[in-house]
């Protein structure tokens, strides 16, 4: 199920939300657990089951090397059946085929792909399993007795397809002990409408845009400004998208009495690409430099070494997000410029202006968004091409994608709200109680209008029609 | 639960409570079964099953009922759309309209406004080689079953044949037909050769012809086909503002046109719709104002009459021919005028037959029982490459 879906918004959550309040806080747990395997099942059927299995054998694990405490050796062979197993079934569904494809066009083979569609949100929960597990191993967090504490920590809707990767020490004693109060319910509705119609309003609607120039580049007469603008187009909505659903995700959690981390923090401001990545998807990028960067030496090391660790955090950073190879060049082109900015040009950007050190690097965000997601290296050929060979002029393009001008509208609101200063003028307007509910009216107003957007999405005339 | 509440925080929860109350009363209220504006049946909430649940098609069909079901559903679909599309601050249409087409967004086939004018109109579409070899496959069935019959084509030619911004037809249908359909007496189509033409004889906002149109057609079948044309006494018309399928397709209701429709003489008949004894055309009604208005009125299929698998007008002429016609949407207009000409005119729409008879349509059994002295095609391009609008044919 979707937060932007209205099964969810006009039936799952005022459901569970009157189930949730009436309950005794003793129960309220099995009703978010129960709740959220129905969650996964609306979208998942199937794959509940994998979840559930998942669960209880990790809960198991996570017992016994809780029991093996002072027996390293044993500790570790737990731990790596854990890894294992958790890895391993990412890696089945996930990379699988991936890696089937690459075998059978290095070596001429004929392996038979498994076409198994991808569980929801398996990326996710794989990596909060396994944090729970580590932290487990490493004495960081108690053992979790009950299991149905630990399902519900694992299986908790409002993270559990999109995340943030919620940690289990982050969120360890909410499970038993978290605070509900009318001011942490109604700020966690108003971060879940603005995520809401960051989704609707603008990732959506920008989207169209880029879709319409990526999805199929070559039948596509384009112009360069036009793949500039598309490219820009898809930027915001990678960023409005995913931070929305991170929004929806933080604002749910503290609805139901729980705090999670922020997982963007205008990333689109950012003055160097260690910036950005300090403050894009900041939950990976911790999760990342916690379980695998540090372990494997960080940065207290040879240089050599640190390169490596370096790579092979961008690797998995870049494979983390899909099986495709654009997905592993766009994590090694991260690896490239990080480096170069840490050992070179990230003194320059520093003494930089301001506007000059933004520029260059969201224009090397955008670089990195369109290895991202384009679908191949032949469709960047075709793409770079137009960029430098425009055939069509822009207002012919615009003429002919003409259903695309309000859409763009939504580019500059794009534009507008990746900074700051919006929200820093919000703030200013809310410290008075009247200022505080004109923003609550304007933000109930554009939720509305949100979802009146996706009403109208199911508009489909019939060509012909009887009365 | 914390007892320290301010107003603020209250405030918005009401709200909050308002907009799911919304969302109740949408699952209590009777249930809508049929959209005006979308002309579609509408999705209604279903019962629960394992089985649907696993295939996911419960949760599908709660989404969908969901958005169609939704307190003023209707009125939210077409007010946000038109809002959406005139969120343009700046006047864009005007400085790109000049003898260019302004694509619309639309769910099927490629609309677009063209030169600034207030039609919405088929783009240019140019023949695939896999529709090509759907017209030949489906005329050369054709030509093996039927080598008796006088058969007669008239091709009414959409704008998706002809750019208008180059002034050049897109698509020689005319010409494939003549190629394949070997054993033809006449075949002809709707001439336009500009865009003014073009306006002559189409709707602003449909995709079919309009009164003048399908009198041209009447005149040229007509001439066709040896018989003389129907005359007409003049235009007639209820003011009502037409918005076609063009403009519900790309909802857009900015332009319409006042439908204006010619009045005939029709002579006494007998009308049998799929099999029953009834009236098709509802001209009567229309002139007496017994219908309720609405925007998104389909009123070519209203006033003219509407798609059905068989249609035969019976005007007691033994003497005279039996014809069949077989059309598409097109022929609504003007079947029931030609038929004048015939003693009996059997009307198949291929689209409809086997789905309202419950079997496929068998031209060469469809000839021998009802005494089929010629066969009409009229047909506009989508029907031409269409399996749909020609399945039966061949048999």
């Amino acid at each position: 199920m979707l937060f932007s879906s209205l099964s969810f918004l006009f039936a799952f959550l005022p459901i569970l939300l009157i189930l949730y309040y009436l309950a005794k806080d003793k129960y309220k747990n099995y009703i978010l657990l129960i709740a959220s395997l129905i969650f996964y099942a609306w979208g998942e059927p199937k794959y509940v089951l994998l979840m559930i299995i998942s669960i209880v054998i990790n809960y198991y694990i996570a017992i016994l090397i809780d029991k093996k405490k002072k027996n390293k050796k044993q500790k570790n062979v737990l731990l790596i059946v854990a890894v294992i197993i958790n890895v391993g079934a990412l890696f089945f569904f996930k990379y699988l085929d991936f890696a089937i494809n690459n075998i059978n066009l290095a070596f001429n083979f004929n392996l038979e792909k498994t076409n198994l569609s991808l569980p929801i949100g398996i990326s996710f929960y794989t990596f909060q399993i396994l944090s729970y597990v580590i932290d487990v191993y490493r004495n960081k967090v108690k053992v979790q007795k009950n299991i149905l504490n630990l399902g519900t920590y694992i299986t908790l809707f409002p993270q559990l397809i999109a995340g943030p990767i919620v940690r289990y020490s982050d969120i360890e004693k909410q499970l038993t002990h978290r605070v509900h109060n009318v001011e942490k319910i109604s700020s966690g509705f108003r971060r879940f409408m603005l995520g809401f119609c960051k989704k609707v309003l603008i990732a959506n609607n920008v989207a169209i845009i880029a879709d319409t120039v990526f999805n199929n580049p070559g039948e596509e007469l384009l112009n360069g400004w036009v793949v500039v603008f598309a490219l820009l187009a898809y930027s915001l909505q990678i960023y409005y998208d995913f931070s929305g659903y991170s929004d929806m995700a933080i604002g749910l959690g503290r609805i139901f009495g729980f705090s999670f981390d922020e997982n963007f923090n205008y990333p689109y401001s950012a003055l160097s690409i260690s910036d950005f990545w300090k403050r894009w998807h900041i939950s990976l990028t911790t999760w990342f430099r916690d379980y695998v960067y540090i372990p494997l030496g960080g940065n207290r090391c040879s240089k050599i070494k640190w390169a490596r660790n370096f790579f092979v955090v961008w690797l998995l950073t870049g494979l983390w997000h899909g099986a495709s190879w654009n997905y592993v060049f766009w994590g090694l082109f991260y690896a490239i410029i990080l480096l170069l900015e840490k050992q070179f040009f990230g003194k320059y950007l520093k003494k930089a202006p301001k506007v000059i050190s933004w520029l260059i690097t969201f224009g090397i965000i955008n670089v990195g968004w369109l290895l991202f997601r384009i679908n191949g290296i032949s469709d960047l050929k075709i793409v770079l091409h137009s960029v430098f060979h425009a055939n069509i002029t822009l207002s012919d393009y615009l003429a002919a994608h003409y259903y695309l001008i309000p859409n763009m509208i939504f580019v500059v609101l794009g534009l507008l709200f990746m900074f700051p200063l919006f929200m820093h003028f919000v703030r200013k307007i809310r410290r008075t109680s009247f200022g505080k509910i004109v923003v609550d009216c304007i933000v109930v107003g554009t939720f509305i209008v949100a979802i009146f957007a996706i009403i109208s999405g199911s508009y489909n005339p019939f060509i012909y029609f009887r009365f | 639960m914390s007892k320290n509440v301010n107003f603020e925080d209250c405030f918005l929860l009401m709200l909050i409570t308002l907009v799911f109350l919304f969302g109740f009363v949408t699952t209590i209220k009777k249930q809508d079964l049929v959209s005006k504006n979308e002309g579609r049946q509408l999705a209604t909430f279903s019962h629960f099953s394992l089985d649907s649940f696993v295939d996911g098609s419960f949760q599908n069909n709660m989404e969908q009922a969901l958005a169609d079901q939704f307190v003023g559903s209707e009125d939210i679909k077409a007010n946000y759309s038109y809002a959406f599309s005139h969120l343009s601050l700046f006047d864009v249409e005007s400085s790109l309209c000049k003898n260019r087409y302004l694509k619309l967004a639309s769910p099927d086939r490629s609309r677009a406004i063209f030169d600034c004018n207030d039609y919405i109109l088929y783009m240019p579409e140019q023949l695939d080689k896999e529709r090509k070899a759907i017209i030949e496959e489906n005329i050369k069935k054709y030509n093996q079953v039927n080598k008796k019959i006088d058969t007669y084509y008239y091709l009414v030619d959409d704008a998706s044949s002809f750019d208008f911004a180059s002034n050049e037809r897109k698509n020689d249908y005319l010409g494939l037909i003549r190629s394949q359909l070997t054993n033809a007496k006449g075949i002809r189509r709707l001439e336009y050769e500009t865009y003014e033409e073009y306006q002559d004889f189409y709707y602003k906002t449909d995709h079919h012809w309009n009164y003048k149109g399908s009198y041209q057609g009447i005149v040229d079948i007509s001439k066709m086909m040896g018989v003389e044309a129907p005359l007409h006494n003049g235009v007639k018309s209820n003011n009502d503002l037409f918005y076609g399928s063009n403009a519900r397709m790309t909802n857009n209701f900015d332009y319409s046109e006042v439908f204006n429709y010619y009045d005939y003489d029709i002579r006494q008949h007998s009308t049998f719709i799929n099999g029953k004894e009834g009236s098709y055309n509802n001209y009567y009604a229309y002139e007496n104002h017994n219908y309720d208005y609405f925007k998104a009125m389909n009123l070519y299929a209203f006033v003219y009459g509407n798609d059905f698998g068989e249609v035969v007008f019976d005007y007691n002429q033994p003497k005279k021919d039996n014809l069949l016609i077989i059309s598409d949407s097109f022929g609504n207009a003007i079947n029931e005028i030609i038929a004048q000409n015939y003693n009996k005119t059997f009307s198949v729409d291929l689209r409809y037959y086997e789905e309202t008879f419950g079997k496929e349509f068998q031209l060469s059994d469809y000839i021998k029982k009802n005494h089929i002295d010629k066969l009409l095609f009229i047909m506009s391009p989508i029907s031409i490459w269409s399996r749909d609008a020609n399945r039966g044919l061949e048999s």
